[in-house]
């Protein structure tokens, strides 16, 4: 990954420089071997703190919003599940494309952080990683450690679906083969929880929505959410409001309201970035939630994972004659 | 349609959820379709799931 | 301070025997989250498991906790909920030992929470040692350790097939009393001698250096520095850092109307990353953007806390550190406050 380090650092150089853009949104070595973390370059000297490894993990596109109501012109390094979120937020006219300088990267795949640091000490220094195709070879200051892609990915990534971004201003790297397992089922989670009996499938969520903190780390992550103001801030008291319908209580019920709204509000919008179910504290399993609706969508109305393409409508925003119904 | 699976998948249970498409003029219909699902429901008892319990 | 030792296969009994006489408090795992629940029997216990992910603060300040519910239907009616009966809360670790210490001044200073200081007077805190190191951990930065016990009526520490067993308050020694078959007086030099020898070994494995000398004299005067917009621009504004650090305690009074005359007030937990934490009725906001959200949150633990209890904010768990979403790290924060200029 050094060639494509390197053109990343020249590039986000040559941007700043020619004040093309006033600053470029990518990653930095984060405070372990296994973490990088989001970076905002505004100088070529800061440019050169650009990286671009296996743990590049967190998806850029939400940041285009710190930007959203001024002018400033940005870049923002993307890999090919991230690209959808530009699609995302330029669909729902929350930026406009021409603002911002899309830096693409051919991506082989995240690792799960968790079985890194299982083997490498999360004090060494990162300096080097190869991606060899079926194995990623990270170098440190310790020792060489290598991890095969299908053992150390992350779930998201065996089921790969744009491993080179579907939007870009500029392609940096080398093309890389896609880490995909050959013949997966990106669905087979979702699959799975469907053939369980409905009993144990209620158990199943009860038990997950109960430990929600109500952090909204999963919405603040989402590119999905970006409305400037959110149902689920309530500025006003239940009493001026009258019975509120979402409580902030913590409570189990509250907790399933919670995320089935949020579910809906995302329907159809979702990108599959997979970012809610790594933000989340307490392990929610977000993902197969969200991936329900985009699975039945995509059977019922051959819809495509939504930010696929710059000019889709979102599914629930249309509608053709031809579409199935169920209404008796 | 997706709101029905998906309610099915987070454990309510079938039937709870209905969607029907009735037109303005067919006063009968909505009266015996409410009529209709209200028994239904109530034979579910209470929703527990999204309980609030204030 | 007495002590005992209890063999390590004789824990759950004694955990049962708490059982028969008081509610149990203890970590429990569940789809690999460690967090501080009631539980029913023994074998709920996670006894090895670690730091818990959701710190026990839990307990004596629950995320949601119902103040009163009230009726308006015949004249008004107010009904407050039954005090806290005798708890045992089990398996406390050292920093959230200190954690409680922190937390003790904020609702039994000043204004006296009736709710806090009632669970806090009617529960023993047992403590538990750790045996191991988290790469994210830093207490020592604080002066405490991995087998402080500082703060518990009990301290339970693991030396491999047996438990050394501290009493450190007379709380500690009722509950010693009270299930007295399970402990024995026998080898406890020689644990206490174990324990100093864990103490040493665990000391040489912190990862994290984390020196706090000036940090605080620099904060004082940094409330206007440049410095807090660049470490907010990646901040997503969520809860977890605050809603998982044992000192955080702020929180939010909602009332919950039925629409018929009935309903209830309660607290929740805030958190001031939230964009409607210092709202004002008015509209107008004092921390309007995620630079002052950040900013309060580190000098309320580098500085704040210092200036009104004289106790620091932070305890060096490392929560925060291990899921920040976009590793906004406190010890690296620590570092770079000192760089500033």
């Amino acid at each position: 990954m050094k060639q494509a380090v390197e053109e990343l650092r020249r590039q986000a150089a040559g941007l700043l420089k020619e004040e093309r853009v006033k600053c470029v949104i990518g990653w930095t070595q984060g405070t372990d071997v296994a973490r990088a973390v989001p970076f905002f370059a505004t100088s070529v000297r800061q440019a050169a703190r650009l990286t671009w490894t296996p743990f590049c993990v967190n998806n850029l596109s939400k940041y285009l919003l710190n930007h959203r109501y001024d002018n400033t012109p940005l870049a923002v390094v993307v890999k090919g599940c991230d690209s959808r979120g530009i699609n995302r937020l330029v669909q729902d006219r929350q930026f406009v494309r021409e603002r911002v300088v899309v830096l693409g990267l051919p991506c082989g795949g995240m690792l799960d952080r968790e079985k890194v640091l299982r083997v490498v000490d999360p004090g060494a220094a990162l300096q080097e990683v190869e991606d060899r195709g079926s194995e990623y070879m990270l170098r440190t200051d310790k020792g060489e450690y290598g991890f095969e892609k299908r053992e150390a990915l992350l779930s998201k990534c065996l089921e790969c679906e744009h491993n080179i971004p579907v939007v870009s201003d500029l392609m940096i790297g080398p093309q890389v083969p896609s880490p995909a397992g050959s013949g997966i089922d990106r669905f087979a989670g979702v699959r799975e929880l469907e053939t369980r009996d409905p009993a144990v499938r209620s158990t199943f969520w009860d038990r997950h929505f109960a430990r929600c903190l109500r952090c909204y780390a999963c919405r603040n992550v989402c590119p999905a959410c970006n409305c400037k103001e959110c149902s689920f801030e309530q500025a006003v008291p239940g009493w001026q409001q009258g019975a509120c319908w979402l409580s902030k209580r913590n409570h189990p019920g509250q907790n399933y309201l919670f995320h089935l709204i949020r579910m809906f509000h995302v329907a159809g919008r979702c990108i599959d970035c997979g970012e809610c179910a790594r933000v989340c504290p307490v392990n929610i399993p977000l993902r197969e939630l969200y991936r329900k609706v985009m699975k039945d969508a995509e059977e019922l109305f051959a819809m495509k994972t939504p930010g696929t393409d710059p000019e889709e409508v979102p599914l629930l925003s249309t509608y053709r004659t031809d579409d199935p119904e169920e209404f008796s | 349609m997706l709101v029905s699976r998906l309610l099915e998948y987070v454990g309510l249970e079938p039937g709870r959820f209905e969607m029907r498409w009735i037109s303005a003029s067919e006063g009968g219909k909505v009266a015996e379709t409410v009529r209709e699902m209200t028994e239904r429901i109530r034979k579910l008892g209470p929703n527990r799931k999204m309980r609030d319990e204030r | 301070m007495s002590a005992r030792v209890i063999s390590r296969d004789r824990i759950s009994g004694f955990l049962d025997c708490i059982l028969r006489k008081y509610p149990l408090v203890a970590p429990v795992e569940e789809d690999g989250v460690v967090a501080y629940r009631r539980v029913a029997a023994a074998r709920e216990v996670a006894l090895d498991a670690g730091l818990s992910d959701v710190p026990p603060k839990t307990h004596f300040f629950p995320q949601t906790e119902v103040l009163f519910h009230y009726s308006n239907l015949s004249g008004l009616e107010i009904v407050e909920p039954a005090g806290a009966p005798e708890t045992v809360l089990f398996g406390v670790r050292p920093c959230d030992l200190r954690g409680f210490a922190a937390l003790d001044p904020v609702f039994g200073g000043r204004f006296k929470d009736v709710y806090y200081r009632d669970k806090r007077e009617k529960t023993t805190v047992v403590g538990l040692s750790c045996t191991s190191v988290l790469p994210t951990c830093f207490c020592r930065a604080y002066g405490s350790s991995p087998v402080d016990g500082t703060g518990a009526d009990l301290m339970f520490t693991r030396l491999g097939e047996r438990y050394l067993v501290e009493v450190r308050t007379p709380k500690g020694a009722r509950l010693v009393e009270d299930c007295a078959d399970f402990f024995t007086e026998d080898g406890v030099r020689e644990a206490a001698r174990e324990k100093e020898v864990l103490a040493r070994e665990l000391d040489g494995r912190f990862v994290r250096r984390v020196d706090l000398d000036s940090v605080k004299e620099k904060v004082d005067g940094m409330f206007e520095s440049p410095y807090w917009g660049k470490l907010a621009q990646r901040c997503l504004g969520c809860g977890i850092c605050t809603f998982l650090c044992p000192t955080c305690h702020c929180f939010d009074i909602v009332d919950e109307d039925r629409g018929d005359r009935t309903g209830c007030r309660l607290r929740c937990w805030d958190s001031c990353m939230f964009t409607d934490f210092t709202l004002h009725t008015s509209g107008h906001n004092p921390r309007a953007t995620k630079t002052e959200r950040v900013r309060n949150r580190f000098l309320h633990k580098l500085k704040y806390h210092l200036d009104r209890y004289g106790l620091a904010g932070c305890v060096g768990c490392g929560r925060c550190v291990a899921k920040c979403p976009v590793n906004i790290d406190i010890t690296r924060v620590i570092a770079e406050i000192k760089e500033v200029d």
